[in-house]
Order: structure tokens, then sequence, then C-alpha cells
């Protein structure tokens, strides 16, 4: 028997106010929960607020979770739906406008610069991508996760993640492929 | 049917990894740019939760015996006190005459209220009747 507990074991002891189950439920669900969330709000600083707050809402709402062994999928649902909102609200907010610029303001050395380079190149690559393309080829390509898993995690077949996964990775390719340097970048990060 | 696997060489990633896109896709991870970013994250997310977690905890230690500890502590005092103002009210009820005293407050008279007369049978009839010399 695996020492790993299972998220249902975690849950149960979480609802029971153990840190340390809780603990290990965020460290699991942390990167895919931020992936989630950047794919919804296409913004570092959003993804990491909705993330954020997804975990503390998961953990006031752990009762509600009729199923714990599936934990994943219900934490991704408040993660969508929180994300949702924040761009709702934020949109709302339209006049809190950042300055151009704001974002690499402070000096970089020359990685980090071309890091941020590139982060700008695939947050627009990814923007032109539908919702659902964007959160599977993040939870996939950048998160690691297996096409049952999210399959199971998004409650949809394993062949349209597939699918979603192909097209989504065509687009990227074909839009990263149309900026001069794109390569350069990608062989030197 | 379309099959994911016999597509030629450039899509046998579709099933793994694309090594293009996913190194592309590092570069979105907050990792790349700050090693200790998700050590952070996690620490803050903990620090938000401690008070929520902390209550359930209360709520999980809680048993039926403190349940009805609890319970107990306010009911028993409250029962108390009752208990001795009823007492107090039948010690002092029992001073008098616990008989006559109903009775008494039945019979006696109301001030300022005119007591009923009984008046004569035959003056009411008469005041009722509409003989012919009425008319």
């Amino acid at each position: 028997m695996s020492d790993t507990p299972t998220d249902g074991e975690l849950v149960y002891q979480a609802r029971e106010g153990d840190e340390v189950a809780f603990g290990l439920l965020v460290q699991r669900y942390q990167r895919p929960a931020y992936a989630v969330a950047l794919s919804v709000t296409g913004r570092h600083e959003d993804a990491e607020d909705a993330a954020q707050e997804s975990f503390l809402v998961a953990l006031s709402r752990l009762d509600e979770c009729r199923s714990p062994e599936r934990f994943g999928g219900w934490l991704m649902t408040i993660v969508r739906n929180r994300s949702k909102n924040l761009i709702r609200r934020e949109s709302l907010r339209e006049t809190d406008q950042v300055p151009p610029g704001a974002r690499s303001s402070a000096p970089t050395p020359d990685k980090v610069a071309e890091n941020v380079e590139l982060r700008a190149l695939l947050e627009d690559a990814l923007a032109g991508l539908p919702e659902v393309q964007r959160e599977i080829v993040l939870l996939h390509d950048m998160e690691g996760w297996k096409h049952r898993e999210i399959a199971e995690r998004l409650e949809i077949p394993s062949g349209t993640v597939r699918s979603h996964l192909h097209f989504a990775r065509k687009a990227l390719r074909a839009a990263l492929g149309e900026v001069p340097g794109v390569p350069e970048i990608l062989r030197k990060a | 049917m379309m099959t994911w696997f016999r597509r030629g060489a450039g899509d046998v990633q579709i099933l793994g990894r694309d090594p293009m896109v996913s190194e592309a896709l590092e570069s979105l991870d907050p990792a790349s740019g700050e090693a200790n970013y998700w050590f952070r994250f996690h620490r803050r997310v903990m620090a938000e939760a401690s008070a929520e977690l902390h209550r359930r905890r209360l709520m999980a230690r809680l048993t039926v015996v403190d349940v009805m500890a609890s319970w107990s502590r306010t009911v028993v005092p409250t029962a108390m006190l009752a208990a001795a103002v009823a007492a107090l009210i039948l010690v002092r009820a029992g001073s008098g005459s616990p008989e006559s005293a109903p009775a008494a407050g039945l019979m006696a008279e109301l001030p300022g209220e005119p007591v009923p007369v009984l008046e004569e049978p035959g003056a009411a009839v008469i005041f009722a009747s509409f003989g012919p010399d009425n008319f």
C-alpha cells in the first residue's frame, strides 16, 4: 500500500482542521490551480490571487465536497469560477489602469528580460485560444498532467482532451513561429 | 475515426510532452523568475487558512459530553433560579388562607360599580307592554 495519502484521506483530515493535511492538498494542487487560473485570467497577478483565494474558499466549503476523492476536479471548478469573478470585477474597475511598462520597470538581467519577453509573447498567444484549450495545454505541457487526469478533473472525455491539446499546440506553435526571434529565445531559455 | 498515434513523426509528440511548447510554457511558471515562489505561495495560503483550520479543530474536538456540559452550564442555574422563585411564591401564598382567598376576591364589590337590583316582575311587564291606550 502506498504511503502517499489520497485526496480523500487528506480532505477528511482537513475537514477536522488538520493543518498538515490541508498543507499537502495545497502543495499538491497549487501549481495546477495557478495554471487553471492563468488560463482564465491571462495575467500572472490575477492568476495568483484567484488561485490563493480558491484554496481558502475550498477550505471554508470543504464539507460541501461530496466526493473527497475528486477534490482536484472540485477545486478546479472553484478556481475557474473565482478567476471569472475576478475578471468581472477587474473589468468593472477599468479605470484602475496599470502604466505601460510597469511589469518590467526594474532593471533585470538578460535572462530575466528574455523570460519576460517570452512570457508576454506566450500570454498573447494563449489569449487567442479558447479557454478550455488554454487550460488543457497549461495543465499538460506546463504541469505535466496526463490526459486521463485532465479528463477526470475537467470531466470531459479523454479523446476531447487530446483533441483540444492538439489544436492548442498547433495554434501556439503557429503564433510563436510567426514572431521573429522566438526560436532563439526558446533556445536560450 | 481519427487516431492520435499514427499521424506522422511530428504528431507523436501529441501523446507526450511537446518540447517546444513545454519549454516555452516554462517561462509562465512563476518559479522561473523566483526560485522560492511556490514556497511563498504555500506559506501565504496556510497563513490565511489558519483561522479556519483552528475553528475546524475546535469543532472537531467537541464531543456530545462537551455539548451537554456547555448546555448544562446555562440550563442548570436557570432551572435552579426558577425553582427558587416557585418555592418563594408557594411559601408566600401558603401564609394566608388558601381556600378563602379566591372566593373573597370574587365576592368583593368593585368600588363605583352599581349593584344590580332585581325589580318587581309586574313593573317590567307594564313597561314593556303595548296596550291599546298607547296608540
